[in-house]
This record gives structure tokens, C-alpha cells and sequence, in this order.
């Protein structure tokens, strides 16, 4: 392999991890709070996927319609917390989490009812195309989102690390009754973190949807799948675990699938991957023991 | 609309099947008078009813609904015009449809139910290869005559004597592609995609066999599970391998994906993209876009043509649906029942007489003006329309029909397959 080709292969898993990362770090934010496995996140990414498509379709403003699609979907995720997931806090957890995948087959229902069961195109002219230099290309869709996830993690850091919603998050998510004993409304918070983890799920839709040119009802079915297994590779609830297990998949997926004869699909890849961390380190990479 | 008319046939009754069923039917008759409600019973009188139920299934709802549906389209609309024809002797054709999801148990559970309740005498259209295969043999003991429309897979059809096919077998469609691409083009050096189920896998079959037998040298090939969308990696390692061709398998959503991210490389069109009959699904015409140019696909039909049927068609479909677009399933559901109307009409209305007329059937004309061969293996010697994706026209023209029997036989693939 000459080092350009290893160097283009590097972008291709970088632009993969990306989007994996995009809906992992929701995943991983409910669970650090709640301990609540939110499958549906995936759905409320198909549905940003769709209002994103929607708006651009009525608006016909890309940044417009990214920005509606994040702050419909973020709404999304306040409701789903509110009318779904508060309900059962008492319970179980296992009650929450299948009452999660139920949304998810709920959310894959509705958009086929509503939209009907083929792909919808996204075609997005001003995206298409790509830039070259020294013998590497890389796709505008491509560096829109390489750009985009960087941006929103600066962001996420920041409101994290800076600002009082943020450490009451943090607070939040080390304890969350001695959390609530101490002041913090931890209402808001899972409501604030429910809206985040949405509205980022939302860019992650919007984007895929552009990149495949695709939006299509069960676009979440495999995010699902990965988006639990990068959260328990990530050591749960760890936000910098969860985004280096994205990219670590993104890379073994790529080298495992172009590479090898290994005979197994890209989830099948990340549940193995899954699997010999969990025998190997069981808290996953970044999580406490 | 348009009549059945231009659908020719042509008959050779010293071929036809052992007519031991019709007896069996006046019989059953006769035991239905007493046993009114049983399975046999319904059967029975629905030979004689006002109305010529036939059933189809297929998934309608779920991943594969959209498959599923354009089938319906085409099935719903060759009843249409044949009800508004007169119907079938006399008769009113009525539709009796199931949703299978797509999930093969279903599939066996949605067939009894058409066939012991509702009392269909035929079955057009199928459904998925996979879910074919698990619901043909329930059909073939029910003795009810099945006219396969989308199932590519040579299991579909293979030892069930009641099962007729009106579709390629996917290993001819990687066959034929094969053959273009090194007799009429010249190519040396190929990468091969193959989606890892029944329809890909047989295509990628038929594709290697041809290069195995014409000297073409396979530089890559990989598998890839159904509904996947990430060609990224693998497109850029077969750019590196300056392939002159890439011959893929799959649905047209992976289709979809790897012609774009192909042409995003710079792949294509440098390397010739081949793809199989999936290439017109809905979802490739909505998903392609701008790219695409060039790819050359096997097709089982293709339309619009010049033959005074298909314009005629073309146009009372776009009228009846609103749709532009001939999908893979919808013409091929469409040409099945067409198939098993016309058995109806020529044999009779029972399971047993459409049985013996589709078995009589030599030749049928399919929705692009072409008269097909049909073979004593209940599969059709069906043309392949090579075609190429012409982007700024968003539809396909023409390169070719294949009717070289040596090419478009599916009979010596028997063999690969139990």
C-alpha cells in the first residue's frame, strides 16, 4: 500500500468516525445522566434527516434548514425525555430500554406512513464535487462533515467545561440525586441533555442523508446497533472514550472491509469488536473500573 | 386502456403437463357441496365463482415495502386493464394481496392463508427470493401455479413443479455482463462487489464463471452485507488497482451509493461500472442524481422501447399510477400476471387448468415488444437489455438486447445450486 493510498483510507475512516461519533456522544450524554440505554436516539436521527429534507425542500437554505432540522429535532428529544423516559425512572431500567427500541420501530413507522418506503433524495449541487491536493481526494460533503463534527465538539467541550449548565451536567452525571440534594434543578439538566444529544443526532442525520443522497425511513436501524456498541466500547457514559472508540471502528471497519477476507458485516465488525473488549478491559476504553 | 392483445403466445400441447389435476378439481367439486367451508371445497368453487381470485404477497411494509409495493403497482394495474377488458372470459379478475415483511415465516403463513381461506387459484409476483424460497414448496403441495416475478434465485423454482419464473436467473445477468465486458469492450482486469445473499451471490457467480472462461483476470472482490452504503474504503482501494471494469451485485441502495462515491473518486467513469437488474429499482432513479453516466446494466425488460406495446403502456401506466417510471418489480409483476391472466383465459379459471396453460406456454411477449422463449425448466429464456445510465436523462437506453441462447439460458445453472 503506497502512503497515499493509506492517507486517503485515513480520511475515508476519519469522515466514517465522524458520523459514528456524532450520535455515539448523544448516546453516551443520556447515559452518563440517566443510565438509560436510548436506543431511539437513532429514530430522532432519521427524523432530523427528514426535517432537515423538509425544510431544505420548503426554505431551500441548506445552513437554514441544518439549523431547523437541529433545533426541531432537539425538541424532539425534550418530549421523548419528558413524556417517555421520566415516566419510568422509577422502573427498572430494562422498562425504559424497551420501551426505546419500541420508539425506534415506532419512529421507522411513522416516516414510511409519512414519507413512503423508498429513499428520498438529498441532492445538496453545491456540495457535490471535491477538492484534490497532492494526489488525495476528498469529497466537499466529505469536508463539510469532517469540519462540522470537529466544530460541534469544540462546542460540546466548551459548554461542558465553561459554563454553569455544563458543570451541572457534569454534576449531574457523577450523582445525580446528590446533584439535586446540592441545588442543581437536574430536571433541566436531562431535559438540556436530551436536547443536545438530539439536536447534534439531527446534523448527524442531515449530513448522512446528503452524503448517501439518501433519507430513507429505517436509516437508524444500523446507527443503533453501533451507537450501543460504541458507548460500551467508550466505557459508559464516557464522552472522549465513546469518540475514540469512533474512530478506532471507523478505522478497523475500514481496514476489516477493504482488507480482508473476514467474511462479516460492518455491525458484525463493530459487535466483534465488542466483544473482545468487553472479555479484554470490561469497562471499555475510557471508563472507570 | 390498453388491451392484453399484443401479449402473443404460442402453444405446443404435445409438451403440456399430465392433465390429471383437472379431474381432481370436478371432484373436489363435487366433495365441496357437502364439506362447505373446508380448504378443498374453497378451492373448488372459486373455479366457478363470478370472479377469478389470484393472490399475490410480497413485503409491503417494512425495509423492503418499497419492493414490495411497486410489485403491486404492476400486478394491480394488469388486473385493472384486464377487468377493464371484460375480464377473463367473462370473468372479473379479483386481487387478493398479502404483506410477507419480507420474513420468511410470514411468507409461508400469508401463502396458506391465501390458499385455504381465501381460495386463490393462482399466485403472481412472489416476493423476495429469500421469502420465495421458504413459501414455494406450501404452494407446490396446495398444487396452486405461482408465476415468480422478481425472485432471481435459482432455489425459487428449482423442484417445485408448480412454480414458474418470470424473471433472469441472477447468475445469467453476471453472465451476460461478463461476456459485454471482455467480447464487446475489450476489458482485462475487473473488481467484483457482491452483496452476500441469494440474488448477489448468483450474479457474482455468473460474472466469474464468464471470466474464468474468457481469461479475464479478477484484481479484487469483496462481499458486502445487503444495505450497505459505505463503498468509501473499497472504491478507493480498487482506484489504486486501475481496473478497467468493476462488476457489482446488490439492491439498489448499495448500487446507489457505490456508482456515487465511485464517480465522487474519480473512479468511474475511467473503470466501466456493470450492475445487475436492481439498477431499476425506485430507489435508483431517486437516489443517483447527477452521476452515474455510462453504468451499464443487465435488465430484464426495459421501457420505454420503440415497440407500439410498450409506448402504449408507458403511457396508461404514467396515466393509472402518476409514475414515470417502469420499476424492475412493477414490469416484471406486471409481464407475471399478464403470464398467468392469459393462462387463465386460454386454459380455464381453476388452479389445475392455469397450471396445464402456463406448463402449454412456448412463448409470451414481455412488456418490451420481445417474443420469450419459455423452457420445460419453467423459466423463461428472457432477453437481457443491456442498458446505459444516461444521467442528464435520468432513464436508460439501449445498448442491446442479449437473446443469444448460449448466453441467456438459465438452464446449465441448474447445476450450482440443490
Amino acid at each position: 500500500m503506497t502512503l497515499n493510498l493509506l492517507l486517503q483510507q485515513l480520511i475515508n475512516a476519519m469522515e466514517l468516525g465522524s458520523i459514528y461519533a456524532m450520535i455515539a456522544v448523544g448516546l453516551a450524554l443520556v447515559y452518563g445522566v440517566l443510565r438509560i440505554l436510548h436506543v431511539a436516539q437513532a429514530g430522532v436521527y432519521a427524523a432530523g434527516a427528514f426535517i432537515g429534507l423538509f425544510l431544505y425542500q420548503e426554505i431551500g437554505s441548506f445552513p437554514v434548514s441544518l439549523v431547523g432540522a437541529m433545533l426541531l429535532a432537539g425538541a424532539l428529544g425534550m418530549l421523548i425525555e419528558r413524556f417517555v423516559y421520566r415516566p419510568m425512572l422509577p422502573r427498572p431500567r430494562i422498562v425504559a430500554l424497551i420501551a426505546s427500541v419500541g420508539l425506534l420501530i415506532c419512529f421507522s413507522d411513522i416516516f414510511r406512513i409519512i414519507a413512503g418506503p423508498n429513499q428520498l433524495a438529498f441532492e445538496l449541487p453545491s456540495l457535490r464535487g471535491s477538492y484534490e491536493f497532492a494526489g488525495l481526494v476528498i469529497s466537499r460533503i466529505d469536508a463539510v462533515i469532517l469540519i462540522g463534527t470537529a466544530g460541534i465538539f469544540v462546542l460540546l467541550w466548551v459548554l461542558l467545561q465553561k459554563t454553569r449548565l455544563g458543570f451541572e451536567i457534569r454534576a449531574a452525571a457523577q450523582d445525580l440525586e446528590a446533584a439535586a440534594v446540592m441545588g442543581i434543578d437536574v430536571r433541566r439538566c436531562v431535559r438540556w441533555i436530551f436536547f443536545i444529544s438530539s439536536a447534534i443526532a439531527a446534523f448527524g442525520g442531515v449530513m448522512v442523508g446528503v452524503l448517501y443522497n439518501a433519507v430513507y425511513p429505517d436509516m437508524g436501524d444500523m446507527i443503533a446497533y453501533k451507537g450501543l456498541a460504541l458507548i460500551v466500547i467508550g466505557g459508559f457514559g464516557s464522552l472522549l472514550g465513546t469518540v475514540l472508540a469512533s474512530f478506532l471502528l471507523a478505522a478497523a471497519e475500514t481496514v476489516l472491509t477493504t482488507y480482508t477476507a473476514v467474511p462479516l458485516s460492518r455491525e458484525g465488525v463493530a459487535m466483534l469488536f465488542l466483544v473482545l473488549l468487553v472479555l479484554i478491559r470490561p469497562q471499555g476504553l475510557l471508563g472507570r473500573a | 386502456m390498453a388491451s392484453l392483445q399484443p401479449a402473443s403466445f404460442n402453444c405446443d400441447p404435445v409438451a403440456a403437463p399430465e392433465r390429471s389435476g383437472a379431474r381432481l378439481t370436478r371432484r373436489a367439486f363435487g366433495a365441496g357441496m357437502l364439506a362447505a367451508g373446508l380448504t378443498g371445497g374453497h378451492r373448488a368453487l372459486a373455479a366457478d365463482s363470478a370472479t377469478i381470485k389470484i393472490g399475490t404477497f410480497g413485503p409491503f411494509t417494512g425495509p423492503a415495502a418499497g419492493l414490495g409495493l411497486e410489485a403491486k403497482k404492476g400486478i394491480e394495474f394488469a388486473v385493472a386493464q384486464s377487468n377493464a377488458a371484460g375480464g377473463i372470459n367473462g370473468k372479473k379478475v379479483e386481487l387478493v394481496a398479502y404483506d410477507d415483511r419480507g420474513n420468511r415465516a410470514e411468507a409461508v403463513s400469508v401463502v396458506r392463508k391465501m390458499i385455504e381461506n381465501d381460495g386463490v387459484v393462482a399466485i403472481v409476483g412472489g416476493s423476495l427470493s429469500l421469502t420465495s424460497i421458504a413459501a414455494a414448496p406450501v404452494i407446490n403441495e396446495a398444487k396452486i401455479p405461482m408465476v415468480a416475478a422478481y425472485s432471481n434465485a435459482v432455489g425459487v423454482v428449482k423442484g417445485e413443479d408448480h412454480i414458474f419464473r418470470w424473471a433472469s436467473v441472477a447468475d445469467v445477468q453476471g453472465w451476460v455482463l461478463a461476456h459485454h465486458a471482455m467480447r464487446e469492450r475489450n476489458f482485462k482486469t475487473f473488481a467484483i462487489l457482491m452483496q452476500d445473499e441469494e440474488y448477489g451471490r448468483g450474479i457474482v457467480n455468473g460474472a466469474e464463471r464468464a471470466l474464468d472462461e474468457l481469461k479475464g483476470k479478477v484484481a479484487y472482490k469483496k462481499a458486502f452485507a445487503p444495505a450497505e452504503r459505505e463503498f468509501r474504503a473499497i472504491m478507493t482501494e480498487i482506484k489504486g488497482l486501475g481496473v478497467d471494469a468493476v462488476i457489482m451485485s446488490g439492491f439498489s441502495p448499495s448500487l446507489t451509493s457505490a456508482a456515487r462515491t465511485g464517480y465522487e473518486l474519480e473512479l468511474f467513469p475511467k473503470a466501466q461500472f456493470y450492475i445487475g437488474c436492481s439498477a431499476t429499482e425506485i430507489n435508483w432513479y431517486n437516489g443517483i442524481g447527477s452521476y452515474g453516466q455510462g453504468t451499464i446494466a443487465a435488465l430484464e425488460f426495459l421501457a420505454p422501447t420503440d415497440h407500439p406495446f410498450t409506448r402504449q403502456f408507458v403511457a396508461d401506466y404514467l396515466k393509472a399510477t402518476g409514475e414515470k417510471v417502469v420499476s424492475h418489480q412493477a414490469g416484471l409483476a406486471y409481464d407475471s400476471t399478464r403470464l398467468v391472466l392469459d393462462a387463465a383465459k386460454r386454459g380455464g379459471a381453476s388452479a389445475d387448468a392455469i397450471w396445464h396453460a402456463l406448463g402449454e406456454t412456448r412463448s409470451f411477449m414481455n412488456l418490451s415488444g420481445v417474443e420469450v422463449k419459455y423452457t420445460e425448466l419453467r423459466e423463461p429464456l428472457l432477453p437481457i437489455a443491456l442498458a446505459s445510465w444516461d444521467a442528464a436523462g435520468q432513464q436508460y437506453k439501449l445498448v442491446k438486447f442479449e437473446q443469444d441462447a448460449a448466453l441467456i439460458d438459465p438452464r446449465p445453472w441448474y447445476k450450482y445450486y440443490n
